[in-house]
């Protein structure tokens, strides 16, 4: 540290740099009005070079792409011959001629509206616990983070496979206890439950956000509380809940996007079919499996727009309906 | 909002760089190569496992020695995701220029004119047909051009786990077993272990084996019209495999969901005696498994036989590749060339090119050996390969999959699956 210091001191105090520094100084002189027209310029085009690297990302690899894809949904594409315009026919198909789609849109309905709910509720509970000042929380909290952190991957979707499987770990367990098994990945009753389990298992992320609203409540609301005898259980509801409203719409509206645009649980476990009998067919799964392996991209991009608007639908939803619930402080 | 649909964007990122390119495709042509000294770089891809990574790295290395003009980009993994990447290299207007492609989708390239006619490098002296049966140059003539080159043939097969059956009690079936026959078998095999083996993995939904089915009854799965059983044809399969439940003696519907892109995987696990594999992968499962396996014809081919020389992969050269010439030099080393093939070895099944078999199969060990003696039986009593379906079909084989597994989890009935496999088959490939 005293080295820093005193470079930067051996630096300052050398003449040359004071010179500079003074011939870079505010000029007292008039400027011209041509320079101080370019000094304006620069000014107003300086803040785009730094949003630069953002602002080209989206244009190029979101925005351009999107509307490439909205012009594709609307033509016949196989992606190995141009594209042929084919009007709403995609469209039409989908809502009138395919009852694999309908039944991808049910699917991951319940996914979503089952796992997510499912999944906020138990980072809340495991938040509320750990709130509760337990000596090495950053360790637990690290140790309940990281399933957020493999639980899309592969890895994890191939470790659940076996352990749902007809000879895995919990089958294995139930045998323990006299129970018989059965294939739980491979059956259409509970295929789809072994994944809402695995989304469930990875509450990390909303627990981390939750612990951190938890800590910004005010300790004197719960001091007033309980000087007038309230209960724990009419703290939590009158204080905590509405305290952590915001946050809970905030990690509602990430998991729910995030849940309708699940894949990688489903492309693993199922093998890519999204099977057993459509149980897995996730909506990106069926996308999937239409524009690369059924060569109509078209129809795949006419998917996505779909599933877009129903995405900004359900998150305005959410946002109208909020007001209903959420409870700002201010 | 934005940051969570990065992930599609990126995906239609490489839609809109392929949909520019896709305009200029037409304006693709052929470069000159031929007589000009300048350095040629070409690139290859395939999918496979490591050792044949290995084995085609090194015939690619010998391949480049002897063409000192020629580099060879190797772009090689697994499956998983071959098929997308391919295409979108293709709609990027980057396609590799030499291709293994799997027969499911060979006419879906071939057809929309992607894929150079190989009989013109045949014309031009870069490539031979010496030693090639003409019936599989046949099946990879699509409208009217040679579009591809089998990479490696293999044929049906069926294991038995002995080790299982010797503790059972129960004899494993061997040569000129008839469907009626295995069906006993499977019986047998759940009584005897009261329940807890299947005496083998119920394929009701496995297209190739229903394949051999409609052959031994005189018809196809699919030709080049689209659909060709009758749905009698398809109901006997399925009622076979209803039976099969019905006894036991297959495994049940959530055990064989779980297996069913690999069944031989419930044969190693021992959740079955027995099921069907394509002879190239025997090897490799005799290997996972402490169990000896045996290895036999499907069963019911004694009589008029179902099984045939099966296009394993194949090898084709990209229509948008600018140097077809030596693309097309490429393929010849690659499938007529002795010294290659005894590097390449049997990884990718049999050379179709009966000249360098000898090459390919030295040093083969014993399971290999058994694999080779199905495979001649095949070419000295089989059936002819079929010719390629139209567009379309990957999704029937898909359908044909799902519907079964509907049967099997008792949703439908054997009679509405037939029915509505059937209308649906035909509007997928209409």
């Amino acid at each position: 540290m005293t080295a820093l210091t005193d470079s930067i001191d051996a630096e300052t105090s050398s003449p040359e740099r004071a010179d500079e520094r003074r011939g870079r100084g505010p000029d007292p002189r008039p400027r011209k009005p041509a320079s101080l027209r370019r000094a304006i310029l620069a000014e107003k085009i300086a803040p785009y070079t730094f949003l630069a690297p953002w602002l080209i990302g989206f244009f190029v690899i979101t925005l351009g792409p999107m509307l490439v894809s909205l012009y594709l949904s609307f033509t016949d594409f196989s992606m190995l011959a141009p594209p042929e315009w084919v009007g709403v026919d995609n469209y039409v198909k989908l809502f009138t001629n395919d009852p694999k789609y309908l039944d991808s849109v049910r699917v991951t309905l319940i996914y979503v509206l089952v796992s997510v709910p499912l999944q906020l509720a138990f980072a809340l509970l495991v938040a509320l616990v750990l709130n509760r000042g337990l000596r090495g929380l950053s360790l637990y909290r690290s140790i309940y983070y990281l399933p957020s952190l493999i639980g899309a991957s592969v890895a994890i979707a191939v470790l659940w496979r076996q352990m749902f499987g007809s000879n895995g770990l919990i089958n294995q367990v139930l045998d323990f206890f006299g129970i018989q098994g059965m294939s739980w990945i491979g059956n259409p009753e509970t295929a789809l439950g072994t994944l809402i389990i695995l989304n469930v298992w990875t509450f990390g992320s909303p627990m981390v956000i939750f612990l951190a609203a938890l800590r910004q409540i005010p300790e004197y609301l719960y001091e007033a509380a309980a000087v007038d005898g309230i209960s724990r259980v009419g703290a939590f509801r009158h204080i905590t809940l509405p305290m952590l409203s915001p946050v809970v719409l905030f990690n509602l509206i990430l998991q729910m996007i995030g849940a309708f645009q699940a894949f990688t649980p489903a492309f693993v476990v199922s093998g890519g079919t999204g099977g057993p009998v459509n149980s897995t067919l996730f909506y990106t799964l069926y996308l999937y499996q239409r524009g690369f392996t059924g060569f109509q991209m078209g129809y795949a991009s006419a998917m996505a727009w779909i599933l877009f608007l129903g995405i900004a639908l359900v998150t305005a939803f959410n946002f109208w309906f909020s007001k209903y619930w959420v409870h700002y402080d201010d | 909002m934005f940051t969570q649909r990065n992930r599609n964007g990126l995906k239609v990122a490489a839609i809109l760089a392929g949909s520019a390119a896709a305009l200029s495709l037409a304006g693709c042509a052929s470069g000159d190569t031929g007589d000009s000294d300048e350095p040629i770089e070409l690139r290859m891809t395939w999918w496979g496992d490591d050792s044949r990574h290995e084995v085609t790295n090194a015939a690619l290395d010998r391949f480049e020695e002897l063409n000192p003009g020629i580099t060879v980009v190797r772009d090689f993994s697994g499956f998983d995701g071959y098929l997308d990447k391919i295409t979108t290299q293709y709609t990027g207007g980057n396609s590799p220029d030499v291709i293994q492609l799997y027969n499911e989708v060979l006419v879906e390239f071939a057809s929309r004119g992607q894929l150079v006619d190989l009989g013109e490098q045949v014309d031009a002296g870069n490539l031979s047909l010496d030693g090639w049966p003409e019936d599989l140059l046949e099946v990879s003539t699509i409208d009217g051009a040679l579009s591809a080159l089998p990479f490696g043939l293999s044929t049906h097969g069926f294991i038995f786990d002995n080790t299982a059956l010797e503790d059972l009690g129960v004899e494993p079936l061997t040569e000129g077993y008839t469907w009626d026959d295995l069906a006993d078998f499977a019986a047998d095999v759940s009584e005897a272990s009261d329940g807890s083996l299947a005496g083998v993995t119920d394929l009701s939904g496995g297209y190739q084996v229903f394949e051999v089915w409609a052959k031994q009854h005189g018809e196809e799965f699919l030709d080049a019209d689209g659909i060709g059983f009758s749905a009698s044809t398809l109901e006997s399969f399925w009622d076979y495999w209803a039976e099969l439940r019905e006894s036991g003696g297959a495994t049940a519907p959530d055990v064989t969901s779980e297996y069913q892109a690999t069944p031989y995987d419930a044969v190693i696990a021992g959740v079955a005696a027995s099921t069907f594999l394509f002879t190239n992968q025997y090897d490799g499962v005799q290997e996972r498994t402490p169990n000896v396996l045996s290895l036999e014809r499907m069963p019911g081919e004694a009589g008029q036989p179902g099984q045939y020389l099966r296009t394993a992969m194949n090898l084709t050269v990209s229509a948008q590749s600018e140097h077809p010439e030596a693309a097309a030099k490429l393929v010849d080393f690659l499938v007529n060339n002795e010294e290659a093939n005894s590097i390449l070895g049997l990884n990718r099944g049999f050379p179709a090119n009966a000249n360098v078999i000898d090459a390919a199969s030295e040093g083969a060990n014993e399971n290999v050996q058994r694999a080779i003696a199905i495979f001649e039986s095949v070419r000295e009593h089989g059936s002819p390969a079929p010719v390629p379906a139209p567009a379309g079909s990957g999704t029937v084989n898909a359908l044909f999959q799902e519907v079964a597994q509907q049967v099997q989890f008792g949703q439908l009935s054997v009679a509405d699956a037939v029915e509505q496999f059937m209308s649906q088959a035909a509007s997928e490939l209409g």
